[in-house]
């Protein structure tokens, strides 16, 4: 139980400092579509590490935790189009 | 509640943890907010400068804040978690408690965001940027106070011992809950406040 406390805190600690490097990308006003993909890239990262190790579905035998994974995937992929055809749309 | 069987150290459970009528529910909650965030990505996709413009305006301090209160709240609710999987049910409610009162701090930061942009007039109708960016953070906000009654009624109940290390099917049904609310947070913090 010490190691699964362990690896919840290292996996906090990870989601903390990403979002202060989103925050920052934020502050110092980066944007265009390769920040965007970055953002995007955290964003999987950080969410994959709260389905996998907060929500703990890594330890799961059920095809149901891969519901949340696709969500995650196809969410993103999706924004990541968006903010495509935006970019494409301006010039 | 049913009693549950509890896996040995390295074995991989079967199912998913915590009820199984919490995940339809969550499935159905995580529909509706991608269904929220694409509407919200697409339409800026039209309106590109309006959006741009107005993001501007919005407090990415407080939203950065508010996510790492979230988070640190799910990873409480992990310790709480733990604990009960060890018997210790009053060491399990405590962390909930923590949970629960950076809720509650995420709801305050959250109330000073919108009397903010109330007090300078903003509303759904000012323009689409902030009907999505006030509808959107409304919905979670209303999650989040969803997710702080669960949260408190599995912390009294685990603080009476109603849970143990073979019963703690409902500690998982809130906990499962709450990491949802913090999930969807982490996708509408850099979509919404961040980027352009």
């Amino acid at each position: 139980m010490e190691k699964a406390n362990r690896n919840a805190f290292w996996v906090w600690l990870a989601l903390v400092v990403l979002t202060l490097v989103t925050w920052m990308v934020g502050e110092l006003g980066y944007g265009g579509v390769s920040v965007v993909a970055l953002l995007l890239l955290s964003v999987s990262l950080k969410g994959q590490l709260v389905i996998d190790v907060f929500m703990g579905l890594a330890q799961v035998d059920s095809r149901w935790k891969w519901v949340l994974t696709g969500w995650l995937i196809t969410v993103v992929l999706l924004i990541g189009l968006a903010y495509w055809i935006s970019v494409r749309g301006v010039h | 509640m049913s009693a549950v069987e509890v896996p040995l150290a390295g074995e991989r459970k079967r199912g998913l943890p915590g009820d199984f009528a919490i995940w339809i529910f969550i499935f159905a909650e995580l529909l509706v907010f991608g269904v929220f965030f694409l509407s919200y990505a697409f339409t800026r996709a039209s309106h590109v400068d309006l959006f741009n413009q107005y993001q501007q305006h919005l407090d990415r301090s407080s939203g950065a804040i508010n996510t790492i209160v979230l988070i640190s709240s799910s990873f409480f609710v992990v310790r709480a978690v733990n604990a009960i999987k060890h018997g210790a049910s009053a060491l399990c409610a405590r962390w909930l408690g923590l949970a629960v009162l950076f809720g509650g701090i995420f709801v305050w930061i959250k109330l000073l965001e919108f009397s903010a942009k109330y007090a300078e007039g903003i509303s759904l109708s000012t323009n689409t940027f902030y009907m999505f960016y006030l509808s959107l953070t409304l919905f979670h906000f209303m999650h989040v106070l969803m997710g702080m009654v669960i949260l408190s009624a599995v912390a009294v109940k685990s603080a009476r011992g109603d849970y143990s290390i073979e019963n703690h099917v409902g500690v998982e049904t809130g906990a499962s809950y709450w990491h949802m609310v913090d999930l969807v947070w982490i996708v509408l913090f850099p979509l919404v406040y961040v980027m352009h």
